[in-house]
């Protein structure tokens, strides 16, 4: 009896690391916390390249200038403690709006060289792109979406 | 005793298992960008206004110089040199209209009286409006006020004029 109650003992124990080391290998509860904006942007007529940075700043490759509230977008995730993760986005995007839609690429995030979640199983990066606009480009509002992967590597 | 070893190692066995089945579930989620385009209106005066030499009616005049860049007077004055209308190229949002507008109360100075500029005409038509590629250009042309008895001289100034969006 002893050893019939030592065995159900050990038993729920391998089922326990069992669960434990499940849960730890779920990505989990990835939020888009803002979302990314380029601002408003008076365009160079003859097109261009604009690059918003992870960390907010926002340039242009030529005479655009850009005004209002532009953002970066900014994600958190719940995963295993410490366990290192890729990040990945999607390609081939597009804002689209009144005129030609504009190409979103190009994406970069702040999380780091070799991401990870911290102790609290918890990580937060933001994210930038390059927006091209064409010539001409029509006055007004763009929209889109892109997709974010987290994943371990 | 036997059997209940060979379940425990059962156990573990299917403990095993579900963890490779469980392994590593990735995530994705969706992301928003937004951007606001606007086409800043950019005015460039491509050639200066120019009525040239104006061999004065010394009781004064009126000198009109049109867009298309043909100079008269109303009074007797005479004209030499090469006159030329304001020429003026704008970049602004593909096929929008546009209002043109212009200053008051310029005038040209040099050596003698002021001379009062206004009256400004254009050839943009009665419906401006930028081009499929947001361009337009159109040429200015103006009234010039001589005054009786005016100094000799070189005269000149600036007027203003305005593109905006309608």
């Amino acid at each position: 009896m002893l050893r019939s109650l030592l065995f159900v003992t050990l038993l729920l124990g391998f089922s326990l690391a069992g669960v434990s080391e499940v849960s730890a290998k779920q990505v989990s509860n990835v939020q888009e916390r803002t979302e990314m904006s380029f601002g408003t942007i008076l365009v160079d007529p003859n097109g261009d390249m604009i690059t918003l940075s992870p960390s907010g700043s926002i340039s242009a490759q030529g005479s655009s200038i850009i005004s209002g509230a532009f953002t970066a977008g900014e994600f958190r995730a719940q995963g295993d403690k410490y366990a290192a993760v890729s990040i990945s986005f999607s390609a081939g995007d597009i804002l689209t709006g009144p005129g030609s839609t504009m190409a979103l690429g190009s994406f970069t995030h702040n999380a780091g060289a070799a991401p990870a979640f911290d102790n609290t199983g918890k990580i937060q990066f933001n994210v930038g792109a390059t927006l091209t606009i064409n010539a001409p480009q029509y006055d007004g509002l763009y929209s889109g979406t892109y997709t974010i992967f987290i994943d371990y590597p | 005793m036997r059997t209940l070893k060979k379940l425990g190692l059962l156990g573990i066995a299917a403990a095993s298992m579900s963890v490779g089945a469980q392994a590593a579930h990735a995530a994705s989620q969706t992301g928003n960008a937004s951007a606001v385009i606007q086409n800043p209106i950019v005015i460039t005066e491509d050639t200066a206004m120019d009525f040239a030499t104006i061999i004065a009616d010394q009781a004064g005049d009126t000198v009109t110089l049109t867009a298309a860049g043909s100079i008269s007077a109303s009074g007797s004055s005479t004209f030499s040199g090469s006159p030329a209308a304001g020429a003026f190229s704008v970049t602004g949002t593909p096929s929008a209209a546009v209002t043109l507008s212009f200053s008051t109360g310029d005038t040209l100075t040099g050596p003698g009286t002021a001379m009062p500029l206004g009256n400004f005409t254009n050839d943009a038509g009665g419906s401006p409006a930028f081009d499929g590629s947001g361009n337009l250009a159109f040429n200015v042309g103006a009234d010039l006020t001589v005054n009786a008895t005016q100094t000799a001289g070189s005269y000149s100034g600036t007027y203003t004029v305005t593109v905006d969006y309608q």
